[in-house]
């Protein structure tokens, strides 16, 4: 079935079939692979985009039910080769490894940080509780979202 | 396996309850998707139309009525946890349904879902048990409503009938001031299904002491204590030993079961000191609050 979806900011027609789910239609059909998919069970939180500025696992989202939905990936975030302070923070602090967890961990803390611009710790535990990292013990990852927190009201001042 | 051969986006809730009502289809309702989209595959093969219901105004609202309140089935857990109306009301609905999985999920996943879904497990289920919640259940001939204890009938299993839906769940205005608790074990405090799951409301209505307490994860359906409820309203106070008997009388109407996630051993003994606790608590707040 034919659907148009909005995927940062742009529109994309493309064909899917009713039972695909919006991880798979990203990578596959519109070429955007930032987002991965993991589990594909909405555990793992690797897929997660956001689908009217909300974090959702894009892996329980059916395609043909985003259509009217404004969705945003990891390659949306910044325009062209520019990097989002929260990409740049997890650079610096050294909040990715082999970085497969990354892109849904970036687009949670985004909205983290929408939500608490100065989150505690126990806001940014719970904030990611939703995605998993096998790789950095997530004591980088804390500090990169905290990073990210201080980088980006300085970029508000 | 099934397979989704078609997708349909609701638009009114005459069109979903006609779609719903054709016989030659095998209709599913899609609201959050998130236990939905892993359990088809495992239905018995023929192929699903599914209608996604998220589009319906009435089935997204949280509405303040004279004497309740009514909320959408369709309404996603997140919304649920920052309504101002249920934070204040109903703050033990907010326990449960923050408590499920993760951010991502609780933006897709419903209440309505979450009821449908009838997981002997599910964290909203207890707290909507414990305020008395009736189920709205529509379909293209009428609407009937009914207690929501007597919606589930097993593991994934409710008396919804062909052609119907829950169109909502109705929350009585408390009579009086009322506390309630949830207390969710599980072996993570995220992303982790309930081994025990335990709500409880008191409250004093006319001098009298009124008692819910739900049981989750722990019987083929969530469930009320209704013994155990009884016995502490016989009493009209909580101590020790009327919270005590309370708990052990819970366990009794638990059949909890083994599997990898606890014994049923370990949970009949975690009902019978969260029932207990829990009540205690809620009594000595409920007195310092009047």
């Amino acid at each position: 079935m034919k659907v148009t979806l909005q995927v940062n900011g742009q529109d994309f027609v493309v064909d899917v079939y009713p039972d695909e789910v919006l991880v798979d239609t990203l990578r596959e059909n519109i070429g955007l692979t930032g987002s991965k998919k993991g589990c594909g069970t909405g555990d793992c939180g690797a897929c997660t985009v956001l689908m009217n500025g909300r974090p959702v696992t894009s892996c329980l989202v059916l395609s043909a039910t985003a259509e009217d939905k404004a969705i945003t990936t990891i390659e949306g975030l910044a325009p062209g080769d520019d990097i989002h302070p929260v990409q740049q923070s997890f650079i610096d602090y050294g909040g990715v490894q082999c970085g497969y967890c990354t892109p849904g961990v970036v687009m949670m803390t985004v909205s983290l940080l929408a939500d608490h611009p100065h989150p505690t710790e126990a806001e940014i535990r719970a904030g990611l509780a939703g995605n998993l990292c096998r790789c950095t013990g997530y004591s980088k990852i804390i500090d990169s979202v905290k990073a990210s927190a201080v980088l980006m009201a300085e970029a508000r001042e | 396996m099934a397979v989704i051969e078609e997708v349909i986006r609701g638009t009114s809730l005459e069109q979903v309850l006609t779609v719903l009502g054709d016989p030659l289809r095998s209709t599913r309702i899609l609201a959050g998707g998130t236990d939905l989209l892993l359990r088809y595959q495992r239905e018995p093969d023929r192929n699903l139309t599914v209608v996604d219901v998220t589009g319906l105004r009435d089935l997204s609202a949280i509405v303040e009525e004279s004497d309740g309140v009514r909320i959408g089935a369709a309404v996603r857990l997140a919304d649920l946890i920052t309504s101002r109306l249920i934070r204040e009301r109903f703050p033990v609905l907010v326990e449960g349904a923050a408590s499920v999985a993760g951010p991502q999920i609780r933006n897709l996943a419903t209440v309505g879902g979450n009821v449908c879904n009838a997981s002997p497990s599910a964290d909203t289920i207890a707290p909507l048990l414990v305020l008395d919640a009736r189920a709205v259940i529509r379909s293209a001939s009428g609407q009937r409503d009914i207690p929501l204890t007597d919606f589930f009938v097993g593991p994934g299993k409710t008396v919804l009938e062909s052609g119907e839906l829950l169109e909502a769940l109705w929350l009585p205005s408390p009579g009086a001031v009322r506390l309630a608790s949830y207390t969710k074990l599980s072996p993570r405090r995220a992303m982790d299904l309930a081994i025990v799951g335990v709500a409880v409301a008191l409250g004093r209505v006319a001098g009298a002491l009124q008692t819910r307490i739900g049981l989750a994860a722990v019987a083929p359906t969530p469930l009320r204590a209704m013994d155990a409820e009884a016995h502490v309203e016989a009493a009209g106070t909580i101590n020790a030993p009327v919270a005590a008997e309370a708990g052990r009388l819970a366990a009794a109407a638990a059949s909890p079961i083994d599997d990898v996630r606890a014994s049923a051993g370990y949970r009949l003994k975690m009902i019978e000191r969260l029932v207990a606790r829990m009540l205690e608590t809620a009594f000595n707040d409920l007195e310092g609050a009047q």
